[in-house]
C-alpha cells in the first residue's frame, strides 16, 4: 500500500517517482509527470485510448501498473512527436481529417505507427485489423485508414498481393 | 454550384475562395500533438475530487446512510447525502409546456429517500485524490430496501405494475396523437394494407471522454466557474445559476476540448450539478470525471422503441395512408432541461412524411421505467422514424413485388413539391429526394450489384442491397425548445473583430467537439472579409467572453452558427471599408478587401494593408476627424422562416450474410446528402461517415441489456459492443446542394443524417439478402442468433 | 474505477515468489501479464493484499525443445510464442493461435501461463493445450507436479491449480506434426472474445480425430472420433453439412453455456459450423498438399 520508488526512462529522460503500487501507468504519467497525452478511456484495456510504447512495443497503459514500468523505456506521444518519428503520420491525419475530438488520437497514432514500422506490406483490411483495438466514436475509421494507407505508400511499403 | 447569389458574387471577387473548400482544421494540430485540454487536463490549485456512491438497485427505498467511517478516511474533505444537497440545490423538473399533458417528477441532484435507477448517485465523497475518494466511498454504508422495478414498456401502464411516482398517477410521461385525413377510410378504400412491428434497442453514446466537470467557486468574487465537457455552455450557465441559487452573472462556463459528445453532453446531470454545489460549499475547486462503468449507468440512454407501423397502398404501390404507434421506455425522470419526450415527439412529427400520402394517424406513448435516465442522442428520433418508415416501404415493395427504387420513385415527394406542409404539420422548405435517389442509384451501379447478387445466390452466397430515403431536422428555431418555456437558446451570436495588426478574431457562442465548426467559421470570415484564413482566430466556449449562443445540437453549427458568423463578418467588412474610405478619402463603393489588403477596385490598385488601417483606427484616431471606427461587430441570428430546416438524403448499404454463422459483413455504403451549401466538403463528409458508423452500432451490435430487476447486464466495453475498425466499411459520399433560402449562407446541418439513415439501409439490405429464405427481421440489433433463428438454422 | 490499495513484490525467482505466496495465502495473488487481472483490480472485483509480479522471472520465460517436445515457460507472452521459431517449428498452431488473441497491445503483455491459469472459457490456449495433450507443470514450495491439460481445466475460472501453486510451464509432447492441429473460431469482432471455437487434431496414422471446443462451455469439450479423421481423409466425399450435423448431434451430449447474445443452441450451431468449415479446409490442404495457415 505504501509508496515505492520507481525508476524508468520516460521519453528518453531518466525519471524516478514514489508511487503506490495500485496506481496504473496512465494515472502516474498524468499526475506525476504532467503527460496529458496519456489518456484513460475505460480502464479495462478495451478502448485503446491509453496505448503507449514500452521497450518499443505498444501496451495498454491502463493495464500496466506504474511500478511495473521500473527499469523500462517508456514513450508517450510527446516523444514520438519530438523525434519526428511520426511527423508524416501526423501530417496525413491532419490532411485527411482523421482526428475529430482528438481523444482516441494518442493511442491511435501510436498504434498506427506500430503497424507501419512492423509491416512488410499493407492493405486496407490489414490496417483495419491492426487498429481494431482502438475505439473511435467520431470518425467511423475510414479517414484513419486512408491516412495510414497514404503514409504506407510514402514510406515505400508495397500493397499486399491479395489487395491488388 | 447552387450557392446563394451573394455568396457566389463574393466568390467571384476573391483570389482565394474558402467556402466550398476542404480546408484542414487549425485546431486539430494540438490534438495531434497530444496537447488537447480536456477537463481532466485542467490543473487548479487545491483541486479536490469527488466520487459517488451509486444505487446498485433499479428501485429501492433508502433506509439509512452511514458516512462516519467514510468521513474519517485518509484525505477525505467532506461527504454529502442527497438530503444535505437539497438545502442548496433546487430539484430539476423537466417539462415543457408545448408538450401538452406531459408529466414528470421533481428530480433531486442525488437520491433522497429512494433510488429510482441503478447508477443514481446517492452519496458524494470528496477527497484530496480520486483514489482516496473511492476508497472512502467503499466505507459508506447505505441500507437499501429493494422494490419491484419497472422494466417492461409493454406492461408499464398495467394496473398491476408499480407506479414509480404515485403523485403522477401512472407511469405515463407523455402521449401524443395526430389524426389527419381519415386513416380508417384509407383502409377501406385501399387495395392493400401492410403492417410491421419494429424494435429498436436501448443504447447509449459511449463518448470516449467520460462526462467531466470542475466546479470552482471563489467566495471573494462570488463567482462559480464551471469547466465542463459539454455542448451548450450558455445552457449550463443558465441552469446551474437557477438550480444553485446564483445569479446568471455569477456563473461562468468554460468548454475547452471535448472528447466526444453526440448529444450525451447536452443535458444537466445530477452528479455534475452536485459537484458544483459541493465546490460552492467547500470554496475549493472540485472535479468529477465519470469512469466507464458510471458512463454506462448514468449517461443518458436512448432509442428504446417498439414501433408498430402500417401503410395503406394501392395495388400499384401508391401510399394512401400511414399509421404509426410508437411505444418507448424512458427512465424514471424526465431529463433536464430538454425533457425525455423530444425523441418520441419527433417520431410522430416526421414518420413517413417524406412520402406522398393523404391520411396520417400517429400515436406515441412515452412511459417511465426504472432503467437508466434517457433523452436526446444524435439524430434524435430520426433513426427510429426513418428505420420504421423505410423498413415498412420495403416490406410493401416485397409484398407487391415492386422494385424498392421504383416504389420510392412513385411515392417520394417530388422535388418541385416544395414548400409544403405535411399531414403531420411539418413545414418542408425544399428537398431533393428524387435527385438524391437518382444519383445514389447511379453512384452504386445498382444494376451491376443486382446482377452480382443473382449470380452469387446461385452459389449460396447471400448479398443484400438496401436503400433508404431520409430526412433530418437541422437549424432549429425557437419552436424547438423556447416556446415550451426552456431557456435553451435557438439563436447564436458572433463577434467579428479586426485587431490592430489586421488579424481577424471571431468570438462565437457555438463551439465544437471535433466537428470542425471553428474551422468553417474561419472559412466564412476569410472569404467574407477577404483575408487569408491563417489570419483568422476563432474563440469559443467561454460564457464570460463569447456572445450568448445555443451551442451544438440538432446540427445547427453550420446553418445557424455559420449564418451568425456570416452576418457579423459582412458587417465588419462594411465597417473596415468605411474606415478605409475615410482614410483614403475615396467612396466606399469602389473599395474591396482582397488577400488582406484594401483595394481600389476601379483602378485596380492596392491601397494599404489592413494592418495600416488597424494602426490608424486604434492608435491614430486623431487622423479620422469626427469618424469613430467600429472594428468589432456582433451579430446574432436565429432561424425564423421555418421552425426547422429539414435536410434530405438517400443512403444505400451493400452487405453479405453468412447464413451458416448468422454474421453480417458490411461491404459498402453510399450516401447522397443534401445539406444545402457545403462550406467544407471534407468536414461534412467526415461527419456523415462518423454518423453512419454510429447508426451501424445499434443495428448490429449495441444494446443496453437489462435484467428483469432493472440492472444493466453489460455496463462495460467487453459486453457492450461498439463498432471497431475491422468490421466497418468504406463509405462513398456525394452531395446535392439545395441551399436554404432562409439564410444568406444557405447551409443546412449535416452531422446527424448518417445516423438516421444507416439502420434502415442495413435492415433493408439484410431482408433483401434473406429474401430467398422468405424471412424478414425487424428486431435490432441483428445478432447472429436472431438471423440463424429466423432462417431456421438453430 | 481505481484499484484498491495493495502491496507489490517482484521476486527474481520462483522460490522467492512461492515463499511470498505461502506467507499470505489467499490474500496474495500472482500477476502474470496483467491483462485480465488489472481490469479486475481496477474494477475492484479483486482486492488482494499483495500482488506478486512473476512476469519477469527469467526461468519462466523460455521456449525450448525438450525430449522431442516443447516446453513453454508460463510467462512467455502471446506475441513471443507466436513469433518463436522453436515453437512454430514444433507446430504452426502457435502462430495461428497467437494471431487470434485480442490485439497487439494485449499480446505484448498477456502470457500463455496467465491465460491457462485463469481458464476463461473463451480463451484459446486451454483448448490448444488439451488438443496437444499438453502437461501443465505446477510448483509449490515443496512439490512439483504435472497435470494433463484435459484434467487441468475444470470449469469457468476453475483449474486444478492449488492455492499455493504457481504455474511454471507447459509441456507439449512430441507428435504435434503427426496430429496436424488447426484452430478456428468465430467472433463478432476482430480480436473480440470468441462466440465459439475449435482446435482440431487429426491423426491420420491412428485414424482418429479430435475436436476440442472452447467458448461454448465452461471447460473445453473434447469429441474424439474416427468420423473426423475419415471426413478429412475422404477426398471429395461427405459434405460440410453432414459434418455440421454430426457435430451438432454430438454437442447435444454436453452442457453448453449461454452468453448475453447467444443461447446454448445458437452456440452449438455456430461451433458446429466453425468446426465443419475447419475440417473442410483441413481436407482440402491434405488433398492439395499445401499448408494452409
Amino acid at each position: 500500500m505504501s509508496k515505492t520508488m520507481v525508476q524508468f526512462i520516460l521519453n528518453a529522460k531518466p525519471v524516478q517517482i514514489m508511487v503506490e503500487p495500485r496506481i496504473h501507468l496512465i494515472d502516474c504519467l498524468r499526475e506525476c509527470f504532467d503527460i496529458s497525452s496519456a489518456r484513460v478511456g475505460c480502464e479495462h484495456g478495451v478502448c485503446g485510448a491509453c496505448t503507449l510504447r514500452i521497450n518499443g512495443q505498444i501496451v495498454r497503459g491502463c493495464l500496466t501498473l506504474a511500478i511495473q514500468a521500473d527499469g523500462q523505456y517508456v514513450e508517450t506521444l510527446e516523444h514520438l512527436n519530438e523525434t519526428g518519428e511520426i511527423s508524416d503520420l501526423k501530417q496525413a491525419f491532419h490532411e485527411r481529417n482523421a482526428v475529430q475530438c482528438g481523444y482516441c488520437t494518442s493511442g491511435m497514432l501510436i498504434t498506427s505507427q506500430s503497424y507501419l514500422s512492423q509491416t512488410k506490406g499493407y492493405d486496407r483490411q490489414e490496417i483495419r485489423e491492426h487498429i481494431a483495438g482502438n475505439y473511435c466514436r467520431c470518425t467511423g475509421y475510414e479517414a484513419i485508414v486512408d491516412a495510414i494507407e497514404v503514409v504506407a505508400k510514402q514510406r515505400g511499403l508495397h500493397p499486399n498481393e491479395k489487395s491488388l | 454550384m447552387n450557392a446563394p447569389q451573394e455568396l457566389f458574387e463574393r466568390s467571384a471577387t476573391q483570389t482565394t475562395n474558402y467556402i466550398g473548400k476542404s480546408v484542414t482544421r487549425p485546431n486539430a494540430r494540438r490534438l495531434l500533438d497530444g496537447q488537447a485540454v480536456y477537463v481532466d487536463d485542467i490543473h487548479l490549485p487545491k483541486l479536490a475530487h469527488v466520487a459517488f456512491v451509486r444505487s446498485p438497485y433499479a428501485s429501492a427505498l433508502i433506509r439509512s446512510i452511514h458516512t462516519e467511517e467514510a468521513r474519517k478516511a485518509a484525505g477525505v474533505l467532506a461527504v454529502y447525502t442527497g438530503e444535505q444537497l437539497m438545502r442548496t440545490v433546487k430539484p430539476m423538473h423537466a417539462t415543457l409546456v408545448h408538450f401538452k399533458g406531459m408529466k414528470a417528477a421533481m428530480q433531486p441532484c442525488m437520491a433522497v429517500d429512494r433510488a429510482l435507477w441503478q447508477g443514481e448517485p446517492v452519496v458524494a465523497v470528496v477527497a484530496e485524490s480520486i483514489h482516496q475518494a473511492i476508497d472512502a466511498a467503499q466505507l459508506v454504508e447505505v441500507s437499501y430496501e429493494p422494490q419491484t422495478a419497472v422494466t417492461d414498456m409493454e406492461t408499464a401502464l398495467d394496473p398491476a405494475t408499480p407506479v414509480i411516482h404515485p403523485e403522477l398517477g401512472d407511469n405515463l410521461c407523455f402521449s401524443r396523437e395526430i389524426d389527419e385525413g381519415e386513416f380508417e377510410e384509407s383502409v377501406k378504400s385501399s387495395a392493400v394494407l401492410v403492417e410491421r412491428v419494429f424494435r429498436f434497442p436501448r443504447h447509449t453514446g459511449v463518448c470516449l471522454e467520460g462526462r467531466s466537470v470542475i466546479g470552482d467557486y471563489s467566495r471573494a468574487d462570488n463567482k462559480l466557474t464551471v469547466y465542463i465537457s459539454h455542448q451548450a455552455p450558455n445552457m449550463v450557465q443558465d441552469c446551474y445559476a437557477r438550480l444553485l441559487g446564483l445569479k446568471e452573472s455569477q456563473v461562468r462556463v468554460v468548454c475547452k476540448d471535448i472528447g466526444g459528445s453526440y448529444g450525451i453532453k447536452t443535458h444537466v446531470y445530477g452528479d455534475e450539478l452536485a459537484t458544483c454545489a459541493i465546490a460552492i460549499d467547500l470554496c475549493r475547486p472540485v472535479k468529477f470525471v465519470a469512469d466507464r462503468t458510471e458512463s454506462f449507468l448514468s449517461d443518458i440512454h436512448s432509442r428504446d422503441h417498439r414501433v408498430h407501423m402500417k401503410m395503406t397502398v394501392s395495388q400499384e404501390g401508391e401510399i394512401k395512408g400511414i399509421w404509426i404507434d410508437d411505444l418507448l421506455a424512458i427512465g424514471p425522470y424526465s431529463v433536464y432541461p430538454r425533457t425525455s419526450v423530444v425523441e418520441g415527439n419527433q417520431i410522430v412529427n416526421i414518420a413517413g412524411q417524406w412520402y406522398r400520402h393523404r391520411a396520417y394517424k400517429a400515436k406515441m406513448s412515452n412511459v417511465f421505467t426504472n432503467m437508466a435516465i434517457y433523452s436526446n442522442y444524435r439524430a434524435v428520433g430520426h433513426p427510429v422514424a426513418v428505420g420504421a418508415t423505410e423498413g415498412l416501404i420495403d416490406a410493401v415493395a416485397r409484398q407487391l413485388k415492386i422494385d424498392p427504387v421504383v416504389i420510392r420513385r412513385k411515392n417520394l415527394l417530388p422535388d418541385d413539391a416544395f414548400p409544403c406542409q405535411t399531414p403531420s404539420g411539418m413545414k418542408f422548405e425544399a428537398m431533393s429526394h428524387h435527385q438524391c435517389l437518382d444519383r445514389l442509384v447511379e453512384m452504386m451501379d445498382l444494376t451491376q450489384l443486382r446482377l452480382d447478387q443473382s449470380e452469387l445466390r446461385g452459389k449460396g452466397i447471400f448479398r443484400g442491397i438496401g436503400i433508404a430515403s431520409m430526412i433530418e431536422i437541422t437549424n432549429p428555431s425557437a419552436q424547438f425548445y423556447g416556446v415550451g418555456g426552456a431557456r435553451i437558446s435557438a439563436q447564436d451570436g458572433c463577434t467579428a473583430r479586426m485587431d490592430p495588426a489586421g488579424g481577424i478574431t471571431l468570438l462565437h457562442g457555438c463551439g465544437e467537439q471535433g466537428q470542425g465548426t471553428e474551422t468553417i467559421f474561419a472559412q466564412i470570415a476569410a472569404q467574407v472579409i477577404g483575408v487569408s484564413i491563417d489570419n483568422v482566430k476563432v474563440i469559443t466556449g467561454d460564457t464570460d467572453v463569447t456572445p450568448y449562443g445555443g451551442g451544438t445540437w440538432a446540427s445547427r453549427g453550420a446553418g445557424v452558427g455559420g449564418e451568425a458568423a456570416w452576418q457579423a463578418c459582412k458587417a465588419l467588412r462594411n465597417n473596415i471599408l468605411e474606415l478605409g474610405s475615410i482614410v483614403h478619402k475615396l467612396e466606399k463603393d469602389r473599395l474591396d478587401i482582397r488577400d488582406g489588403k484594401l483595394v481600389d477596385v476601379l483602378i485596380g490598385e492596392s491601397l494599404s494593408d489592413l494592418s495600416e488601417l488597424g494602426r490608424v483606427a486604434y492608435f491614430r484616431p486623431d487622423l479620422l476627424g469626427t469618424y469613430q471606427a467600429e472594428l468589432s461587430v456582433t451579430k446574432h441570428f436565429v432561424p425564423k422562416a421555418y421552425p426547422f430546416t429539414f435536410t434530405n438524403g438517400a443512403i444505400a448499404c451493400h452487405l453479405e450474410v453468412d447464413t451458416d454463422l448468422g454474421s453480417i459483413r458490411l461491404l459498402k455504403f453510399w450516401v447522397v446528402e443534401d445539406c444545402g451549401t457545403v462550406i467544407n466538403p471534407q468536414l461534412v463528409d467526415e461527419q456523415i461517415r462518423g454518423a453512419i458508423v454510429q447508426g451501424i452500432g445499434p443495428t448490429l451490435l449495441e444494446q443496453c441489456i437489462y435484467g428483469n430487476d432493472g440492472q444493466m447486464l453489460n455496463p462495460n466495453l467487453v459486453d457492450y459492443l461498439v463498432p471497431m475498425a475491422a468490421e466497418m466499411p468504406d463509405m462513398v459520399i456525394d452531395h446535392v446542394q439545395t441551399p436554404t433560402r432562409t439564410t444568406e449562407l444557405g447551409a443546412k446541418g449535416a452531422g446527424e443524417a448518417g445516423t438516421a439513415g444507416a439502420p434502415a439501409a442495413i435492415m433493408n439490405a439484410l431482408n433483401d439478402a434473406l429474401s430467398p429464405f422468405a424471412v424478414e427481421l425487424f428486431d435490432m440489433p441483428f445478432t447472429p442468433q436472431k438471423i440463424l433463428r429466423a432462417i431456421g438454422k438453430c | 474505477m481505481k484499484a484498491a490499495g495493495f502491496d507489490y513484490a517482484r521476486p527474481s525467482d520462483v522460490e522467492a515468489a512461492l515463499r511470498l505466496k505461502e506467507s499470505l495465502g489467499e490474500r496474495a495473488t500472482f500477476i502474470a501479464g496483467g491483462q485480465s487481472l488489472i481490469p479486475a483490480l481496477n474494477m475492484r472485483l479483486n482486492q488482494p493484499g499483495l500482488v506478486i509480479d512473476i512476469s519477469r522471472i527469467s526461468s519462466l520465460r523460455n521456449v525450448q525443445s525438450e525430449e522431442g517436445g516443447l516446453r513453454v515457460g508460463s510467462m512467455v507472452t502471446h506475441r513471443e510464442l507466436g513469433q518463436s521459431d522453436i515453437a512454430n517449428k514444433f507446430s504452426p498452431i502457435f502462430r495461428q493461435t497467437s494471431r487470434l488473441i485480442a490485439h497487439e497491445a494485449i499480446r505484448n503483455k498477456g502470457t500463455i501461463g496467465g491465460s491457462v491459469a485463469l481458464a476463461d472459457p473463451a480463451a484459446e490456449w486451454p483448448a490448444v493445450c488439451v488438443a496437444l495433450d499438453a502437461r501443465v507443470r505446477l510448483v509449490s514450495r515443496h512439490t512439483v507436479r504435472e497435470v494433463s491439460a484435459d484434467s487441468f481445466f475444470k470449469g469457468t475460472y476453475m483449474t486444478d491449480r492449488q492455492e499455493d501453486e504457481l504455474l511454471d510451464s507447459i509441456y507439449f509432447p512430441p507428435g504435434a506434426s503427426r496430429i496436424r492441429p488447426l484452430i478456428a473460431e468465430f467472433s463478432r469482432q476482430h480480436g473480440g472474445f470468441a462466440t465459439a471455437g475449435v482446435v482440431l487434431t487429426i491423426d491420420l496414422f491412428e485414424g482418429v480425430g479430435r475436436s476440442i471446443f472452447f467458448a461454448i462451455s465452461q471447460a473445453p469439450i473434447v469429441i474424439e472420433s474416427e468420423f473426423l479423421s475419415d471426413f478429412v481423409k475422404s477426398g471429395t466425399g461427405g459434405t460440410a453439412s453432414i459434418c455440421e450435423r454430426w457435430i451438432k448431434e454430438k454437442l447435444r451430449n454436453f452442457e453448453l453455456t449461454t452468453d448475453l447474445y447467444h443461447d446454448s443452441k445458437a452456440k452449438g450451431h455456430i461451433a458446429a459450423v466453425v468446426a465443419s468449415r475447419a475440417l473442410v479446409a483441413m481436407r482440402s490442404t491434405l488433398n492439395t498438399g499445401s499448408i494452409d495457415e
